[in-house]
C-alpha cells in the first residue's frame, strides 16, 4: 500500500511543479502560447491514472499537461512539446493544449466540444471489437451541465460502454444524466480515487457499462499536503524522505526543460508532412495550392 | 460487356453501403436518429439487413456523430458517419475541421483518423431553406480532407469503397437532387478511383467545368451548345479536394476557354478557386476570362420557381459559354 501512496505522491509532485515551471516560463517569456495550467486538483489524475491498464485509453481536455503525465507520458517529450520542439510528443505541432501520445492511448488534448464524442467513439470500438480496454474520459464539472456530455453519457448507458467519466469540480453535486452509475467521491485524496477508480474499473472490466466518477475537489485543501501528512503520520516516510522525493521531481524538470530548451525545431520544410497518412498514395493535384 | 442493371443515384448509394458492411466487419453505421429526420434514405432498409450493431441510429447532433466517428476510427474501426442534412453537417463543422482534418497533423502522425463522413447537400427539392444549402467550398477549403461529390451512378456506387480504403478521412457529398436519377449500372460496378476529374463529353471550343448536382445540367447545357455548333467539353470534377488541376487545365488548354459551374454562392466558392487556378497554371492559353455561372447570392429560397431563378440552369450555363465564344478584347 506504501508503494502506492508514494507513487501517487510522487505523480502529484510530478504535475504541480511541471505546472508551476510552465506558469513560471510562460511569465518569464520563455515558451509562447496559451498554457492552460492544471488546478491544484493533481489527485485526480494521478488517482485515477494509477489504477488504468496499458490498454485503456485517456481523453483530456485542454488542461491536459496533468493527465499526460499520470499516465505516463514522458516528462521531456511533454516539455518540449510544450516549447513546441520536434522532440515533442507531437514534434511541436500540438502544444500544450493538444498533447496526444500514441504508444500510451493518450488521446489530447481536446476543446470542451471535442471529447466527450470521442471518449464514447473510442469506447465503441473496444467493446465492437471485443478488446478489454476501458476509456477514461476527464471533464470539468461544468462541462456535464452541456448537452453533448448527456447524450454521449446516455448513449454510453444505452450500449453498456467500457467508459469511466471522471468529472471534477468544486460546485454542489449535480444531477448525474440518465441513469448511470454515478459515485461521489473525496477529490481531494489521491488514495479515495484510487480506490474508487479500481472499483469501478473493474465493475466496467466486468461489463457492467459507464460509470461516472463525481470526483469533488475543493481549493481551500491541498491533495499534496493530505497525502503527506498522512504518510508521515504512519511512519511510511520520513521527512528526509519526503524532502528527497521533492528533489528528485525538481532535478528531474529541471532536466527536461534544459533538454527542451536545447531539442532542436522541425524543419519548416517538413510543414506539409502528416496532412495525410504516408502509406497513402500520394495526392494528385495537391501541388496546385502551392 | 457485362450485365448491366437498371437503378437509381440512391440505390446506387445504398448498394455500396450494402457491400461495405457485408465485406468489412470493421465497418458500420452511425447516423441520426429516423424520427428526428437524422437518416438519410440510402442507408434505411440496412437496420433490418444488418442489425442495430452495424447499423447505429442514433439522437445525437452533427457535432457528436462526427466526434464518436473519429473515437471510434482512431479506436481501429471504420465508421461511416451520416449527416442527413446540412443542419446536421454545419453542426459538425468543428470536429471535421478541429479534429478528423487536423488530428494526424496535430499529433505529429501518430493518429490517423480512417473516418468516411456521408453528407446529404444539394437544392432541388423544395426542402426547408435552413436544410440544404450547398457548402461543398467550405469543405474543399479545408486541409487534412479529401471531398468527393459523386454526380453518376457510377461514382455513387464506387466512392465508397474507394474513401472507406482512404487511411485518411473522406467526405463524400451525396446531393438530394440526384437521390431519383435513372440509369443503367454494370451489375458487377465496384469501387472507383478518387483522385481524377473525369471528361464526360469531349469537346473542342469551350470547357465547361461541374460537380454534384450541377454536372446533369451543365450536359444540358452543352447539348443546347451543340445545336449552335458549339463544342463543349464538360469536365466533371468528382474530387472537389484535392483538385485535379491536370484535367481541368488540360482541357482547358485546348479549348481555351473555360466556363465554372459551382452550385454553391460565388464570392469565396470554389468556383473562385477554379479560375484562379485556371488562370495561373494556363493563362497563356486563354482566348477569354473565365466565366461563372453560381447561385443566386440569397437563402435559396422554398417556392419552386424562385429556388430554380436562384439556381444556375442549363441556359444561363449556355449563355455564359457563349459570351466567352464571343470575348474580345477591347
Amino acid at each position: 500500500m506504501s508503494a502506492l501512496h508514494l507513487d501517487l505522491l510522487r505523480t502529484m509532485l510530478l504535475i504541480r511543479r511541471f505546472e508551476e515551471t510552465c506558469a513560471e516560463l510562460d511569465r518569464i517569456g520563455r515558451v509562447r502560447g496559451l498554457v492552460r495550467p492544471y488546478p491544484r486538483e493533481e489527485a485526480v489524475p494521478a488517482g485515477v491514472c494509477s489504477e488504468l491498464r496499458p490498454e485503456d485509453w485517456v481523453v483530456s481536455t485542454y488542461r491536459d499537461h496533468a493527465h499526460a503525465l499520470a499516465r505516463g507520458v514522458p516528462l521531456t517529450a511533454l516539455m518540449a512539446e510544450v516549447f513546441g520542439r520536434v522532440t515533442g510528443c507531437c514534434r511541436g505541432r500540438g502544444g500544450s493544449m493538444h498533447v496526444f501520445e500514441r504508444e500510451r492511448r493518450f488521446v489530447g488534448g481536446n476543446g470542451l466540444v471535442g471529447g466527450p464524442p470521442v471518449a464514447l467513439g473510442l469506447a465503441l470500438a473496444e467493446a465492437m471489437q471485443g478488446l478489454p480496454g476501458v476509456t477514461a474520459y476527464f471533464l470539468q464539472q461544468d462541462a456535464v451541465a452541456g448537452g453533448e456530455v448527456s447524450e454521449v453519457v446516455d448513449l454510453a448507458v444505452r450500449w453498456r460502454l467500457p467508459l469511466l467519466l471522471c468529472c471534477q469540480g468544486d460546485l454542489a453535486p449535480v444531477a448525474a444524466p440518465s441513469d448511470v452509475a454515478a459515485r461521489s467521491v473525496d477529490g481531494m485524496d489521491a488514495v479515495a480515487v484510487a480506490e474508487a477508480a479500481q472499483r469501478a474499473l473493474a465493475e466496467i472490466r466486468a461489463g457492467g457499462g459507464p460509470v461516472l466518477l463525481e470526483l469533488r475537489t475543493h481549493r481551500q485543501h491541498d491533495p499534496i499536503d493530505r497525502l503527506a501528512s498522512r504518510m508521515l503520520a504512519s511512519t511510511a516516510i520520513d521527512e528526509a524522505g519526503l524532502a528527497s522525493v521533492h528533489a528528485a521531481v525538481d532535478a528531474a524538470i529541471g532536466r527536461a526543460v534544459v533538454d527542451a530548451e536545447h531539442a532542436g525545431l522541425e524543419h519548416a520544410a517538413d510543414l506539409g508532412r502528416f496532412l495525410h497518412s504516408e502509406t497513402s498514395t500520394p495526392a494528385t493535384a495537391e501541388a496546385g495550392g502551392a | 460487356m457485362s450485365d448491366v442493371v437498371e437503378t437509381t443515384y440512391l440505390d446506387a448509394l445504398r448498394q455500396a453501403l450494402r457491400a461495405a458492411l457485408r465485406e468489412d466487419e470493421r465497418v458500420f453505421l452511425l447516423g441520426g436518429d429516423p424520427r428526428a429526420g437524422g437518416r438519410s434514405e440510402a442507408s434505411r432498409r440496412l437496420l433490418s439487413e444488418f442489425g442495430p450493431d452495424r447499423v447505429r441510429e442514433i439522437p445525437l447532433s452533427g457535432s457528436a456523430l462526427v466526434g464518436a466517428g473519429i473515437g471510434a476510427a482512431i479506436g481501429g474501426m471504420r465508421p461511416i458517419v451520416e449527416l442527413a442534412t446540412v443542419r446536421h453537417a454545419l453542426r459538425a463543422l468543428d470536429q471535421l475541421v478541429d479534429l478528423a482534418a487536423g488530428l494526424l497533423h496535430m499529433s505529429g502522425g501518430q493518429y490517423a483518423v480512417p473516418l468516411v463522413v456521408r453528407a446529404t447537400t444539394g437544392h432541388g427539392r423544395m426542402l426547408p431553406v435552413q436544410h440544404r444549402h450547398s457548402l461543398e467550398g467550405w469543405y474543399a477549403h479545408v486541409p487534412g480532407l479529401r471531398v468527393v461529390a459523386p454526380a453518376t451512378l457510377e461514382d455513387a456506387r464506387g466512392m465508397l469503397a474507394a474513401a472507406l480504403a482512404d487511411p485518411d478521412p473522406v467526405l463524400v457529398l451525396e446531393h438530394a437532387g440526384l437521390h431519383d436519377l435513372r440509369g443503367t449500372l454494370a451489375a458487377d460496378a465496384r469501387d472507383v478511383d478518387i483522385d481524377h476529374a473525369a471528361v464526360r463529353r469531349p469537346g473542342d471550343d469551350v470547357t465547361l467545368v461541374a460537380y454534384g448536382g450541377m454536372l446533369g445540367r451543365t450536359l444540358e447545357a452543352a447539348d443546347v451548345l451543340a445545336a449552335d455548333g458549339v463544342s463543349a467539353e464538360v469536365v466533371d470534377l468528382r474530387t472537389l479536394r484535392p483538385l485535379d488541376d491536370p484535367t481541368v487545365v488540360g482541357s482547358v488548354r485546348r479549348t481555351h476557354r473555360a466556363v465554372v459551374v459551382d452550385e454553391g454562392w460565388r464570392s469565396g466558392s470554389l468556383s473562385a478557386e477554379l479560375a484562379a487556378r485556371i488562370q495561373e497554371h494556363a493563362f497563356e492559353h486563354l482566348d477569354s476570362p473565365v466565366a461563372r455561372v453560381c447561385s443566386t447570392e440569397v437563402p435559396v429560397p422554398y417556392a419552386h420557381h424562385l429556388e430554380a431563378a436562384a439556381l444556375p440552369r442549363a441556359t444561363t450555363i449556355a449563355d455564359a459559354a457563349r459570351r466567352t465564344m464571343g470575348w474580345r478584347a477591347r
